[in-house]
């Protein structure tokens, strides 16, 4: 008990650990972010059947971010993680125009749910080194984001696989954090 | 028998008033919500001004410009404000549009020391806002969020003639700095108008509200092609009968006087 308490003090700040949710639809960059965030190679990096977990400390931050598959047969179970997120971050391919309505339906389908009602939303919009990909703003119009009520969202160019713009979203994470 | 008639009257007089003497008075405050929607240029300082009013404490590292949208609470025992401050950023400002139909009313914020071409490219921005069809007529306050020792407020009044805009979209303008006394005024000068025309507004929110989602809609479905265009053709075709009906005062074909023979006609 006396030894227990006193390595608790010792431990700095243990209240401070967050739950960070990772989705996305499938082959919109989650794994990758997940990688870079933890500064691991990206070369080897295959479609989750599962999830992957890391943690990551920032900002005196230690964020448990958990990564979930998108393949359209194992989006059922994402619900499954909502309980207890203090920040949703959700990824998408913006070249990938063809699918823009079903991630935005997927999205919304998402925030309808209670568990996630006062959770802040980090958009990544991925890939954007690609040539056709879409601005952020193309992106907040396509998926509807302007049709959110009493929720602040922030929406973030980044490019996963040489790590741009993924440092500025992980800030706006810890800013932002559900209190 | 007196009691028991008089008691359904009172419980029926109450409903039927209850707009204005039993349930208004208590239950007012918590339904006038009015939104606010928090607009400026890049680094005008909305977020600060959304932090003061809703007095939260905003982080000394939270400096980063917004880029997306962020929402703010306002209590106050009459009404309750909700702020929304959309980002600044060029790209932002494509989205802004998005979010004129269902506000109340308009704040927007301007760097008093910014040089006069940032000033002037600032208060067109808000010009070209104001001529939009869902914000015509709605109040707009203008909060210069720094402070400036050679510029007052009446110059930049008189500068960008703030009048003249007012008069041409139809919102009335307040201008005051962000500090402290100021800032109050500015906002209980807000409150007042939104309380005067806040039938009026609510009444517009809806119609703007029906009116974009049924042109949502309409655009969903014709480009599914879903929806059947009544007049793809430029005429329209003449109303096609399954057989032709014969009118009452049709001459054209006079009826037999007498009925066809060959019914009595015998066979050799």
């Amino acid at each position: 008990m006396g030894l227990l308490s006193l390595l608790r003090k010792l431990r700095p700040n243990p209240e401070k650990e967050a739950r960070i949710l990772l989705l996305g639809l499938d082959n919109a960059g989650k794994t990758t972010i997940l990688k870079q965030l933890a500064s691991e190679d990206i070369t080897t990096v295959t479609p989750t059947a599962g999830f992957n977990i890391k943690s990551v400390a920032a900002d005196g931050f230690k964020l448990n971010v958990w990564d979930i598959g998108g393949q359209w047969k194992i989006r059922p179970y994402w619900k499954n993680y909502f309980a207890n997120t203090d920040v949703l971050i959700y990824v998408i391919d913006c070249t990938d125009r063809a699918r823009l309505s079903e991630t935005g339906s997927e999205l919304f389908e998402m925030l309808m749910d209670n568990r996630l009602k006062r959770v802040p939303l980090l958009v990544f919009a991925n890939k954007q080194d690609l040539p056709n990909a879409m601005s952020a703003s193309e992106v907040a119009e396509a998926l509807g984001l302007v049709r959110l009520e009493e929720r602040s969202w922030e929406i973030k160019a980044c490019t996963a696989v040489d790590g741009t713009g993924i440092k500025e979203g992980m800030d706006w994470v810890c800013k932002n954090m559900k209190k | 028998m007196g009691q028991l008639h008089c008691l359904p009257r009172w419980c029926c007089s109450c409903c039927s008033c209850s707009c204005c003497c039993c349930e208004g008075t208590p239950q007012r405050p918590a339904t006038a919500r009015f939104k606010l929607l928090l607009l400026g240029v890049a680094g005008s300082g909305k977020t600060q001004l959304g932090h003061l009013l809703s007095g939260e404490e905003r982080d000394a590292n939270d400096m980063a410009a917004t880029n997306g949208v962020r929402c703010f609470r306002v209590t106050h025992p009459e009404s309750s404000l909700l702020l929304t401050e959309v980002g600044g950023s060029a790209d932002m400002q494509r989205i802004w549009q998005h979010y004129f139909a269902t506000c109340h009313a308009l704040v927007y914020c301007f760097d008093l020391s910014a040089s006069y071409e940032q000033l002037l490219g600032s208060f067109e921005l808000l010009r070209r806002c104001l001529q939009h069809a869902t914000l015509r007529g709605k109040p707009v306050l203008l909060v210069a969020t720094r402070h400036s020792d050679a510029v007052q407020l009446y110059d930049v009044e008189h500068a960008f003639d703030l009048e003249q805009l007012s008069r041409a979209s139809g919102c009335p303008l307040h201008i005051c700095h962000m500090a402290g006394e100021e800032l109050q005024l500015g906002v209980a000068w807000l409150r007042r108008q939104l309380q005067e025309q806040a039938p009026a507004l609510d009444q517009r929110i809806k119609y703007d509200v029906n009116m974009q989602s049924w042109e949502r809609r309409n655009r969903a479905l014709l480009s599914n092609g879903k929806l059947a265009q009544p007049h793809r053709q430029r005429f329209r075709r003449r109303h096609r009968k399954l057989w032709p009906i014969q009118m009452a005062g049709d001459v054209t074909q006079p009826r037999p006087s007498t009925a066809p023979a060959a019914i009595f006609s015998v066979r050799p």
